[in-house]
């Protein structure tokens, strides 16, 4: 389609204003989906203690007996069990009722976390508990970034409205950057052109952004699509399918319909299914369903992290009284069909998980080159227009919040370790994000030089980074020889990867000899 | 009101009413505005509640109540930049309103 000089000036502004309008929040997405990619990392290094397997590769069976007559009987319909940081296995005895806190029908039952090698419970929690994250997360550090990324860490379901429409707006940027640059692949290749002029900002957003553009497409899409499907996709649809019978909706998706048999039997054992289920799917299981344990119609379903070569989550169900397997399931429904195969996919590709360490280490390097992408194109707009003091503050706003969301993350590093070993790490994390971006904040306009700011917030940035390994030791955590000893690698190179980006920030931020700037050029 | 067969200024048959067709074509800005914005949202929130009215259920019977759902990013990207781009506002106002009012007729239809 030829795009007129007409269509193009649209584009412009589409692509322009829709990212100085939301870009600062996207930025704060993309900034923190691109640790959340490490998430499982950042729970062993945050909170996990000595193991040699994954707790759902331990033997669960007699654990998830005992437990189950610890419960009150309702609560046996649907048993949920995946593995925690360290030997913590979670494992949620629930039912559905009417929450009289919200009027919405939720899980409600008892929530055990339980040491996966001796089974011996750690903790309890009865009732509607998905809104106390303490009940069903071990690491406040993980909890709070994850949350971050995926709502905003505002309440639901406006948060998740919120970043839906951000991935949106993304998905928006993406395609009018497209349509607008009419020479995609030389820009692939475009060289940055030196001296500080306006045409090298241009440059470099040009390049970083042609080289994410699959990318930032593909995480555009299934963002919005995690955001979007449970707060507006399900009800709607539900509404016009199902009479707005969410559940029945739900079950349609997701649990293949079986024949009820309420006769009590006792449940098969589970050990043999999930080593069944590994050998089947060729990786670990990461995640157990027991519906109506203890009853002749009980089906197990275990999920796996995709196999060698594959992409979608391999998927197991099985008779529950007598373990026989009743074959793989489809990602939705029944069989295999389109619906299930894009559904499939979206979690791999929004996750980066489809090729172990290799394919996370991927995606997080594209989130930064897509925070890049942002930074660059803010700093390409405020140059356009740094003759209006107006436009000047702003792009001191970018500034601020391009260094504050980083102090901020690592700030509620240093208040969750600090109020790990007493107080309440979920109450603490959260503020100490809040006290670090304050710290950023108020450094910013207190120096409003941009080069002078700049250096600082990276000096404080490099203390921070450097800092943080040592206050986990310091406040308990599993020193190096411990971790090298039992094969828990994640420990050291995140100790790691924090010394040397502190270490490279200090370097970056040493003094360096102002950029001539040539001839200043008409804004284009 | 006139005949929707009515020429308009840029010489082409409108698919409007002629007082609508002008009324759109004294507004450019405003109108790729509505249709860019709210217009191109009902159409998704129209074309997702539809969608299992209208889509086959497939051999696995969830088609039709999964892609209106997984597809939600492009429902509204389409019209979103059929608004922007469309050089035809008349006719981009014509297909986007059909693409709502039939939509949401044979939803509440299939509420009643």
């Amino acid at each position: 389609m030829a795009i007129g000089q007409i269509e193009l000036k649209r584009l412009t502004a589409i692509h322009g204003w829709s990212a100085v309008i939301l870009g600062l929040l996207l930025y704060v997405v993309v900034a923190t989906g691109a640790v959340a990619v490490f998430a499982e990392e950042i729970g062993r290094w945050s909170a996990g203690g000595l193991r040699t397997a994954a707790p759902l590769e331990q033997p669960v069976d007699a654990t998830l007996r005992r437990l189950s007559r610890e419960v009150e009987p309702e609560y046996r319909e649907d048993v949920a069990v995946w593995g925690g940081a360290g030997r913590n296995l979670f494992a949620f005895f629930h039912t559905h009722a009417v929450n009289p806190d919200t009027g919405v029908l939720e899980d409600k039952g008892t929530m055990f976390r339980a040491d996966s090698v001796t089974g011996k419970v750690i903790d309890r929690h009865d009732g509607f508990i998905w809104n106390d994250p303490a009940a069903w997360d071990d690491s406040a550090l993980r909890h709070f970034l994850v949350e971050l990324h995926v709502q905003l860490y505002l309440p639901s379901p406006w948060g998740l409205i919120l970043t839906g429409i951000l991935g949106l707006t993304m998905m928006a940027a993406v395609v009018s950057g497209v349509l607008m640059h009419r020479h995609v692949i030389r820009d692939l290749f475009v060289a940055e052109r030196g001296g500080g002029r306006l045409v090298g900002a241009r440059d470099r957003h040009a390049l970083v952004s042609s080289w994410s553009i699959p990318f930032a497409f593909l995480l555009a899409f299934t963002g919005s699509f995690f955001s979007l499907a449970g707060t507006i996709g399900f009800p709607l649809v539900a509404t016009v399918a199902f009479s707005g019978d969410q559940e029945a909706l739900s079950a349609t998706l997701f649990e293949p319909p079986a024949p009820v048999d309420e006769t009590p039997a006792t449940l098969a054992n589970l050990n043999a299914m999930i080593s069944d289920s590994r050998a089947r799917a060729d990786s670990e299981a990461t995640y157990l369903d027991v519906a109506h344990f203890g009853r002749s119609d009980a089906r197990v379903t275990v999920w796996h992290a995709p196999g060698h070569g594959g992409m979608i989550y391999p998927v197991n169900r099985y008779d529950g009284a007598t373990g026989v397997w009743l074959g793989a399931q489809a990602p939705l429904g029944t069989a295999p069909s389109l619906g299930g195969t894009l559904y499939g996919l979206m979690y791999p590709l929004h996750f980066g998980h489809f090729a172990g360490v290799f394919s996370r280490i991927v995606w997080g390097a594209l989130g930064v080159t897509m925070c890049v992408v942002i930074l660059s194109g803010f700093r390409l707009w405020v140059r356009r227009r740094e003759a209006d003091p107006a436009w000047r503050r702003f792009g001191q706003a970018v500034q601020i919040t391009g260094y504050g969301l980083p102090i901020g993350m690592l700030a509620s590093g240093y208040a969750y370790y600090l109020s790990r070993p007493s107080a309440d790490p979920f109450f603490w994390t959260p503020l100490g994000f809040v006290v670090g971006v304050a710290l950023a904040v108020a450094l910013g306009l207190r120096v409003p030089d941009e080069r002078r700011y700049g250096t600082l917030a990276q000096r404080l940035l490099a203390v921070l980074c450097a800092g943080l390994p040592v206050l986990r030791l310091a406040t308990g955590g599993m020193d190096w020889a411990t971790a090298l000893m039992h094969g828990q690698t994640d420990i050291v190179t995140i100790d790691l990867l924090l010394v040397i980006a502190g270490a490279s920030l200090w370097w970056f931020a040493r003094p360096k000899r102002p950029v001539v700037r040539l001839l200043t050029e008409p804004a284009e | 009101m006139q005949s929707s067969l009515e020429t308009n200024r840029t010489g082409r048959r409108s698919v409007l009413p002629r007082d609508a067709a002008r009324w759109i074509e004294a507004r450019p800005a405003l109108v790729r505005w509505l249709l860019a914005g709210p217009g191109a949202i009902l159409a998704a929130l129209a074309t997702m509640a539809a969608m299992p009215l209208w889509m086959p259920a497939g051999a696995a019977g969830v088609n039709d109540i999964a892609l209106p759902i997984l597809l939600m990013p492009l429902l509204w990207a389409v019209p979103f930049f059929h608004a922007v781009l469309a050089p035809n506002l008349v006719r981009a106002s014509a297909i986007l309103s059909a693409v709502i009012l039939v939509q949401v007729a044979a939803v509440l239809v299939s509420l009643a």
